[in-house]
């Protein structure tokens, strides 16, 4: 049972120069109870995914054609108010920066009973789940902490409270957009840990979206890699970690310095740049950085999939 | 010996102004550093790296302490005195495109360091010279720094570093921010002029896994203070200092069957206005103990290893299960 499903996603942004087709073609799935990683680098599409599914594109920005399932229902199709109801309700969201999710102005108690709005409790129950929440990410002395204004928080404290609220309406789906990184690594690592106990409690799904690697592999049931607007392989964490089918991926993996044990001066790169997604090639999307690049490769690749793992490649043999 | 500090302090003053109270950005901070070597100083934010970068560069007025550079004292010198040896210590701030003025080009600003130390050259044969040195083409000299991508504007700021042949370069989280595969190739560029230059670099980072391949020696920061020192692979095979051994513990790395044997710590940073006392990291030291509390650890400062623990730890030594203190 899928909790999302994307469906051939295309969303281009007018620009000066042209449409810029900003993703295409992009499909996954996220199922119950599991938590899907989107990773890639800058520029891939990641914050531009999130957002077509949050219906919150900028004015530039279409969804060409498509679908984006939710519990059934397409979200492409829904108007602004069902949306926005969707939003506070059953997709709840975390971002880089917490204070996108906090007002400055108003304690931390009352905006986590604003938030509890559609609660029949009484306020005094309210506030007794919000200690509870706050309990169950940490915060120190949370009585007290209902009373106080975000920026009497630490930055980690800050994300711990957004995650909090985030959980506090029980979300089907919680969708996290690079949540750590902006975060030490200490403090990282305490918030993957965080977001892995209270999505095994709350029982929802997550999106996990993030550039980096190791958080990726540490947090994450399934991962789909991103490569300047496409969707290039998917697997299990395991499939796409240990047995890389694109070329894209294996590079990735093999760039990151902390994938290799033994020390070195040389850290491997992957030389060129993405290409202009005014204009994007016709055949494989990574074809002018690729070293197993051959003619073929100058023709759109098949999608191709071994024990549900798949990857867009004309080198990849099933 | 290149560079030499010795019990380095910044103060700052910080609160309302009826209220300043003085905060130690930089507490009594030792290290050196070689001609031609790479020495990592990493922490955590806030740890006092960047102040410590700006007090050495001359960016940030000390309280205490004394700094040499090519043998001769910083903090004692006049900046008439000064410059001359300015040159020979450049600087790639934390901020690479905030840190370049927006209106000037880049073959402007690669250049820049001539002008400001009044150094005579052909400007536009430098540029040139420049660019090429860091791989870009002659075509960014047209570019202004919004253009950049994030590895472009990286490349520029190393162009600057090294336009006067310094001998050291000091750089503040050069690869922040950067995908992995640029990353690498900002740091490649680094290493690459480093040997071909013969320079020494101070290379200020919270990403361990770069230290390990960059640096010969490392430094590890807390609340201001170097906590741990020494050689970067004796310190990744043997952290001796509890902080340091849950910094590499904390450094999640691209295979999810890896063993984590993670070491969580309790409780946040102390605040700088109220340091604990005793060991200041015993607030959050799984193996603190009664003594930690009470007494400072001593320091052995200089060349040699040091830790900044009562009781260091003994390899792959793991914590114990309850804090033998509150
Ligand atoms: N509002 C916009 N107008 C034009 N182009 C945009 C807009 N938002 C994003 N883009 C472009 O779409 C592509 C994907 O961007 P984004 O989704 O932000 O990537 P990521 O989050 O993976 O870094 C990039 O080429 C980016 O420049
Ligand atoms: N100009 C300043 N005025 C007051 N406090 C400062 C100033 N600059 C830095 N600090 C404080 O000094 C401490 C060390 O900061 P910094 O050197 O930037 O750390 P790092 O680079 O390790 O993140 C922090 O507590 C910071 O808030
Ligand atoms: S001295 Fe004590 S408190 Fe400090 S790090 Fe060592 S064991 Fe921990
Ligand atoms: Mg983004
Ligand atoms: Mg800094």
């Amino acid at each position: 049972m899928n909790v999302l499903g994307i469906r051939n996603l295309n969303v281009t942004f007018g620009t000066e120069g042209g449409p810029l087709r900003a993703l295409r073609n992009v499909s996954f799935d996220v199922p119950r109870h599991r938590i899907v990683g989107v990773v890639g680098e800058s520029g891939c599409g990641k914050s531009t995914l999130i957002n077509a599914i949050l219906g919150l594109l900028a004015d530039n920005g279409q969804v060409e054609s498509g679908q984006i399932l939710f519990e059934e229902r397409d979200l492409t199709q829904m108007d602004s108010l069902e949306m926005q109801a969707m939003r506070g309700s059953r997709i709840s969201t975390v971002f880089q920066d917490p204070m996108g999710a906090l007002n400055p102005v108003i304690s931390v108690g009352k905006q986590m009973l604003h938030i509890q709005y559609r609660s029949d409790l009484g306020r005094t129950e309210k506030n007794a789940r919000s200690v509870e929440m706050l309990r169950r990410v940490r915060i120190p002395d949370p009585k007290s902490a209902l009373s106080r204004y975000p920026h009497e928080f630490s930055g980690g404290m800050k994300q711990r409270i957004a995650i909090a609220m985030a959980m506090m309406m029980e979300p089907v789906l919680l969708i996290a957009d690079e949540p750590t990184t902006a975060l030490d690594a200490t403090l990282e690592v305490a918030t993957i840990e965080l977001l892995q106990e209270l999505q095994a409690q709350i029982g929802c799904s997550v999106l996990f979206i993030s550039h980096h690697l190791g958080v990726i592999a540490e947090l994450c049931d399934d991962v789909v890699v991103m490569y300047a607007g496409e969707v290039v392989e998917r697997g299990t964490t395991r499939q796409i970690f240990h047995d890389p089918l694109h070329p894209y991926t294996e590079r990735l993996l093999r760039c990151d310095p902390a994938g290799q044990s033994t020390r070195t001066r040389h850290l491997p790169t992957i030389p060129g740049e993405i290409p202009d997604l005014r204009d994007p090639p016709k055949g494989c999307i990574f074809a002018d950085r690729c070293d197993r690049r051959e003619t073929i490769c100058e023709t759109a690749p098949p999608e191709v999939e071994m024990g549900g793992h798949r990857a867009c490649c004309h080198r990849v043999k099933p | 010996m290149i560079l030499t500090v010795r019990d380095l302090e910044v103060t700052f003053r910080v609160g309302p102004w009826f209220n300043r109270q003085p905060i130690l950005a930089v507490a009594g901070v030792s290290f050196d550093v070689d001609a031609g070597e790479t020495f990592a100083l990493v922490g955590e934010s806030g740890s006092g790296k960047t102040t410590l970068a700006h007090a050495i560069n001359g960016l940030q007025d000390i309280s205490r302490g004394e700094m040499a550079f090519m043998s001769q004292r910083i903090e004692t010198s006049s900046p008439g005195e000064m410059k001359p040896l300015r040159r020979h210590m450049a600087m790639m701030f934390q901020d690479p495109v905030g840190s370049l003025s927006p209106r000037m080009k880049v073959g402007d600003l690669v250049v820049e360091p001539f002008r400001i130390h009044g150094i005579q050259a052909n400007l536009q044969e430098e540029a040139r010279r420049l660019l090429s040195l860091v791989g870009l083409s002659g075509d960014f000299s047209d570019r202004y720094p919004h253009q950049l991508s994030g590895g472009q504007a990286r490349r520029v700021g190393v162009a600057r570093a090294i336009a006067l042949n310094p001998k050291l370069i000091i750089a503040d989280e050069p690869t922040a921010g950067l995908d992995v595969s640029v990353q690498g190739e900002v740091l490649n560029l680094l290493n690459d002029l480093r040997e071909r230059l013969g320079l020494a670099m101070i290379i200020i980072t919270h990403n361990l896994h770069v230290v390990h391949h960059v640096a010969d020696r490392m430094a590890v920061m807390y609340l201001g203070r170097i906590v741990e020192a020494g050689e970067t692979e004796e310190m990744f095979r043997a952290p001796a200092h509890p902080y340091t051994a849950t910094l590499l513990s904390a450094n999640p790395e691209p295979d999810p069957d890896k063993a984590r044997n993670r070491i969580s710590l309790p409780a946040e940073v102390p605040s700088l206005l109220a340091r604990p006392p005793g060991c200041e990291f015993h607030t959050r030291c799984p193996w603190a103990q009664a003594r930690c509390a009470r007494e400072t650890p001593y320091t052995e400062n200089g060349r040699k290893r040091h830790v900044a623990c009562h009781t260091p730890l003994a390899p792959g030594a793991r914590p114990p299960a309850t804090r033998s203190i509150q």
